[in-house]
């Protein structure tokens, strides 16, 4: 398996799509509850929806 | 198998103008047009492209296969000799991801956001809660003196003093609309499913520190959602009538986030410790047990919460009395529709010959599959465990007796059964771990233990390696020679009740089958 880093650079030396463009550091990308903040922040195409299809509730409590 | 393909847990749907994304969190809408006009992404929505080969000039590609990579919608390979912890990383938020969107789409959630649930699913689920808080000192401090990884195991030194009160400090049920005493909660039985969580901990915290180290990263991680938290508290809090229940529970929420818990165990993932891929799907798998056991415990919130309005706690056995009326634990375990209470006993064979009497240890079940990876799985683990109990054995009569029960044990086992004892095999149902953690947790209570599988083999006869008359003659004749006060007893009568739900929750007709599509990625509910 490649590293995700590693991965980055093949794919920006084959001149396909990665890395994008740069987003703040503050933002949790990977946040599922965040997809309507992060198709906002990412300037996704116009027209896109993006709509959460569940509300988490409490933590999973440790 | 390659890397980088969308997953299947992410559905690609068009209707008319739109193509749509769904993810078990999310579901994004993308226009037809502007997807048309990039071939390479169509390809990547359709599978047949991975996201590395997807080439496009336009930014606003880029950032949409940026988000989905970060929301964890790519598939991993399988075929690769070893995954760094660096690499697990990743791969663990797309399994993560999905199963948020399993977790918090459970029924239970809207029941007490509306009130709906009664008030004793209500209770069952805050005391589930204080359960799932009371074991995270347990299993922290297992984790840091038993752990395979000692490196790992350092942290969790003060992870847990960081951890261990925080359920009496914030977790113990005080409102005045619920009127539960302290002792009543700390004496609460679990539901199967959430002491099977908490011993699904201890056993990964010995055996399977990646395992652990996943399941309460997921834990932690769930701090991110403390926004939906604090409306969801809100909610309930409205909905029943109980303000300021969860101040203290938001104050927990606090400190985690003051701690940060979440970000200490990320760090572990910048080793660049490497993990072989079998054992990579080995952790994952126990991993996934551990959290079907929460989704399980919020199902059986919504049994208690169905089956009784008013408030009936699962309580232990007081009194050799078994009241279904008044003990919900009582009501769930056994046949019994009023109250029964069993004659005065002396020792820990006639607690056995008194159930048993009165068929509530379970009755053998026919026609069950001895060849089943389940049953291959069971009959090693309660061989392992009679083992590890005889290392607990303090008196010469404890070890003679173990020591016999593990000699009938182990012949009993085929010549390659015998061979596998070595390695850690997996069940292929959560609830026969479930089983197995319950009959190993004891193995440090020698008569408890020996209680517990004496049972197992008058249950289980078909397929227990206990069912030889060596074997069952040895444990009656230990079990006669306990002398038990009364508290014994009691105690004796609650843990066969436990046995007799997980029993009966292995046996089920659909069991929580192991999943393994954690490279993949697989549809909701399939």
């Amino acid at each position: 398996m490649t590293k995700h880093v590693d991965k980055r650079a093949e794919a920006e030396a084959q001149g396909s799509a990665l890395p994008a463009t740069e987003t703040p550091n503050d933002a949790d990308l990977s946040n599922p509850r965040k997809i309507s903040e992060l198709a906002k922040l990412l300037q996704l195409p116009k027209g896109t929806t993006a709509t959460a299809l569940v509300m988490a509730s409490s933590t999973v409590v440790r | 198998m390659l890397q980088g393909f969308l997953r299947q847990s992410v559905e690609v749907s068009e209707f008319g103008d739109v193509v749509s994304l769904a993810h078990p969190c999310w579901k994004l809408d993308l226009p037809r047009q502007w997807v048309s006009g990039a071939p390479d992404l169509e390809k990547f929505l359709h599978r047949r492209l991975t996201f590395s080969q997807v080439a496009s000039p336009r930014t606003e590609t880029c950032n949409l296969l940026r988000l989905l990579e970060a929301q964890g919608c790519l598939t991993f390979m399988d075929d690769v000799e070893s995954y760094s912890l660096q690499e697990i990383r990743p791969l663990f938020t797309a399994i993560r991801n999905e199963w948020y969107g399993i977790y918090y789409r459970h029924p239970v959630w809207n029941l007490l956001r509306q009130g709906s649930l009664s008030k004793n699913g209500l209770v069952t689920w805050l005391i589930y809660n204080y359960f799932l808080s009371r074991s995270a000192g347990n299993s922290s401090a297992r984790f840091a003196t038993r752990s395979r990884n000692p490196a790992f195991g350092r942290a969790f030194y003060r992870e847990t003093l960081e951890e261990y009160s925080h359920f009496s400090d914030y977790y113990f049920v005080r409102h005045a609309q619920l009127n539960l005493p302290d002792a009543a909660v700390d004496r609460y039985v679990q539901l199967p499913a959430s002491l099977a969580f908490c011993q699904q901990m201890l056993r990964m915290a010995e055996t399977d520190w990646l395992a652990y180290i996943l399941i309460a990263f997921f834990q932690e991680s769930t701090i991110q959602f403390s926004d939906d938290c604090r409306t969801f508290y809100n909610e309930v809090e409205n909905s029943y009538g109980i303000k300021h229940l969860f101040d203290p529970w938001w104050k927990h929420i606090e400190l985690d986030i003051e701690f940060t818990h979440a970000k200490k165990l990320e760090i572990i993932f910048e080793s660049d410790e490497r993990v072989s891929t079998s054992e990579v799907i080995r952790s994952l798998t126990s991993a996934w047990i551990a959290f079907r056991f929460l989704v399980l415990a919020l199902d059986q919130i919504i049994i208690e919460g169905q089956r009784d309005t008013n408030l009936i706690l699962r309580s232990p056995i007081a009194d050799r009395r078994l009241d279904p009326a008044t003990n919900a634990l009582v009501k769930n375990s056994t046949h019994l529709t009023q109250s029964l209470q069993l004659p005065a006993m002396h020792t820990a064979h006639d607690v056995h010959a008194a159930m048993s009497q009165r068929q509530l240890i379970g009755t053998p079940e026919p026609g069950r599959d001895t060849t089943s990876a389940d049953v291959k799985f069971l009959r090693l683990d309660l061989v392992r465990s009679i083992y590890r109990a005889l290392s607990y054995a303090e008196t010469g009569e404890e070890v003679v007796a173990l020591g016999r029960i593990a000699e009938c044990a182990f012949e009993s086992l085929s010549p390659w059964e015998q061979g596998e004892l070595g390695n850690d095999a997996q069940p292929t149902t959560a609830e026969a771990m479930a089983l197995a953690n319950f009959v190993c947790e004891f193995a440090t209570h020698p008569m408890e233990f020996c209680f517990v599988i004496h049972s197992l083999a008058g249950t289980c006869t078909d397929w227990s390696p206990l069912r030889n008359e060596k074997c069952t003659a040895t444990l009656a004749h230990f079990l006669s020679g306990r002398e038990l006060d009364a508290k014994c007893c009691d105690g004796l009568i609650t843990k066969q009740l436990q046995l007799n739900e997980h029993l009966r929750n292995w046996r089920i007709k659909n069991p929580s089958v192991v999943t393994s599509d954690f490279f993949q990625g697989s549809r909701l509910g399939s």
